[in-house]
């Protein structure tokens, strides 16, 4: 830094009366660098907020109005009736409980393995610990492409390529070592007293497990378990290679064929209309939860 | 540390150790590593999944260094993750660097970051669509401003451009997430360095160039390898976009693995580029654990 510490900051120099203080923050000159990052912010948010807009606008015209007018035009007599053809005859009802299905139930059955997984290795100290640990913890180096043919394999041995409930057991697993790390550092937070005193009371310790440690570790459940709902309802590699039959897709399979049928049959409103509907409730999920799924999705990225 | 004698409350426990690991042990077991080990084994054979695999020990691998698409594939996943990161890092930076002081921060944070709750293939659809050239929407915006030979440009169907769209649109998609990383990491800075060095009358540029930037470049390596590992593994939006094409010129690992596996049903070799994949990744997950660690100490 070249500025020697004598000149006064520039704050003080502006010729401002004394104002009280009102704000604990001082009200700075406005300066050409801050109105510029504005512009700048505001210019990519809007970009980002038109492409929605500009989906949903195309999602309410009719066919031809769509080849015809300007794709910013708005659309003359808004075709609501769009969006229930999408959800009828587009399938998108269909693919919208199947996702609804694989989604809680994966999400649902792998929360309650890990937590108590993740219980036993946080709390436990019995022998081998450290080696199941690792076991399950190696789980976050692998990527999906790792296991995708035997797993071809083994499902179709099975009987279960092409059904959601295979979907659904994969997806338990994958997201089993994730879970149980974040929530095994939840466990070892956790102060011991109040299992002592259940144990001591001469609660089994199943019991004080389902009774006293699980409402303990809600939060970070319900953290856990929006995390794996945002990246289970949007899954798409595995659901796309295993879903083979287009009656058994989720949403993100389901739309990508929506759209190479569109590019035939011409009928891009109604893929539009379907878009907006799968948009909807991942995006009403994040307006409440923003916070919390940023830093989830956040850790979750630096896994590795 | 010497074993104490268990207490009650442990002994207890310990009675919970099998029926409660018995569980996820098993189906993580039976669906991941299992599958995950066979693969090492899938890929020393030849197999098309019908008749019984024939063992060719490193064959898999020395026709992989011969395979130009390959090679070609390589080179576009490193572009693609070059690419990647001259876009995605400036941006995110800026936007985590000024979100967190300006007003209405918030705001622009709220809406920088809600395509991540987007499926991946409804991001790449809408980008898809809006540059298109028969109906997309900025399509329209480059008429109306003039730029009609612009305007005209297939951009994804150009092996030139294609790339950098796809580029553009996995940026846009996940661009939130590491602004909310660098946020965190200029949270961590100092406020009595930034302070002081504001008194000393430094402009915003120079307080971020001379006192966080030097503080946050620790934070940026690890980010890098950690973009390196998901570039890597680019597949969602190329498939949704153009499919590898035109002329296989967005071809990535991830997209030619797939093809090999599940249209060409040559399953010992596309095993084979999910080892190398693998092995790739494993490094640079060795490389981001030594920084972050080198990182933390120096905190």
């Amino acid at each position: 830094m070249t500025t020697p510490t004598a000149i006064p900051p520039a704050a003080a120099v502006t010729p401002s009366p004394p104002e009280p203080p009102r704000s604990s923050r001082p009200r700075r000159p406005v300066r050409p660098g801050r109105v510029l990052t504005h512009l700048a912010l505001a210019s990519y948010c809007l970009t980002s907020v038109s492409a929605f807009v500009w989906c949903v606008m195309v999602s309410l015209k009719t066919n031809p109005e769509f080849f015809s007018t300007s794709p910013w035009s708005l659309p003359s007599d808004p075709q609501f009736g769009n969006y229930a053809e999408a959800w009828s005859s587009a399938q998108i009802s269909r693919f919208f409980i199947n996702s609804l299905y694989v989604t809680v139930t994966s999400v649902g059955v792998s929360l309650l393995f890990a937590v108590m997984a993740a219980y036993v290795l946080a709390r436990v100290d019995f022998p081998g610990r450290s080696v199941v640990r690792m076991i399950f913890l190696s789980g976050l180096m692998m990527p999906a492409f790792l296991v995708i043919v035997p797993l071809y394999f083994l499902l179709r041995n099975l009987g279960l390529l092409g059904s959601l409930h295979g979907l659904v057991l994969v997806y338990i697993a994958t997201q089993i070592p994730f879970s149980i790390y974040l929530l095994s550092s939840f466990f070892q937070s956790l102060p011991k007293e109040l299992e002592e005193a259940a144990c001591v009371d001469g609660a089994s310790p199943t019991r004080t497990f389902f009774s006293v440690v699980l409402p303990q570790v809600s939060p970070a459940v319900a953290s856990v378990a929006l995390l794996n709902t945002l990246t289970i309802w949007n899954e798409f590699f595995f659901a796309l290679v295993f879903l083979t039959d287009p009656q058994q897709q989720t949403i993100p399979v389901g739309i990508l064929g929506l759209s190479v049928n569109a590019q035939y049959s011409a009928n891009w409103v109604q893929l539009f209309a379907g878009l907006v509907i799968t948009m909807i409730p991942m995006l009403v999920l994040f307006a409440f939860a923003q916070e919390r799924i940023a830093r989830g999705v956040s850790v979750g990225a630096l896994k590795g | 540390m010497p074993r104490r004698r268990p207490t009650l409350l442990e002994r207890q426990r310990r009675r919970l150790v099998v029926p409660f690991l018995l569980p996820a042990l098993l189906l993580y077991g039976l669906f991941m590593l299992y599958p995950a080990f066979t693969t090492f084994y899938v890929a020393l054979t030849e197999w098309d999944g019908v008749n019984a695999p024939e063992w060719v020990g490193g064959g898999n691998f020395g026709r992989l260094l011969d395979d130009p698409l390959f090679t070609s594939t390589i080179t576009n996943t490193i572009v693609f993750t070059v690419l990647g990161a001259l876009v995605l890092f400036p941006g995110a930076m800026f936007f985590g660097y000024v979100t967190q002081r300006l007003r209405f921060g918030r705001f622009y944070r709220f809406l920088i970051l809600a395509p991540v709750a987007l499926s991946v293939t409804t991001a790449a659809l809408l980008w898809k669509f809006l540059v298109d050239p028969n109906f997309g929407a900025l399509q329209s915006i480059l008429h109306a401003i003039g730029l009609d030979s612009l305007a005209s440009i297939e951009l994804l169907g150009r092996p030139s451009t294609a790339m950098l769209m796809v580029v553009l649109a996995t940026v846009w998609h996940g661009i939130g997430l590491w602004m909310t990383f660098f946020a965190a990491a200029v949270e961590r800075v100092p406020a009595e360095l930034k302070e002081s060095a504001t008194l000393d009358g430094a402009t915003s540029f120079q307080v971020f160039r001379f006192v966080v930037w030097p503080l946050m470049w620790e934070v940026t390596r690890t980010l890098l390898v950690l973009w390196m590992i998901q570039g890597l593994q680019t597949f969602a939006f190329i498939i949704a976009m153009t499919n590898g094409g035109p002329l296989r010129a967005t071809e990535v690992i991830g997209t030619y693995l797939y093809k090999v596996a599940f249209a060409s049903s040559e399953f010992g070799y596309g095993a084979a580029i999910a080892v190398v994949l693998f092995a790739a990744i494993l490094v640079l997950t060795l490389l981001s654990q030594r920084l972050t660690r080198r990182e933390s100490e120096q905190y």
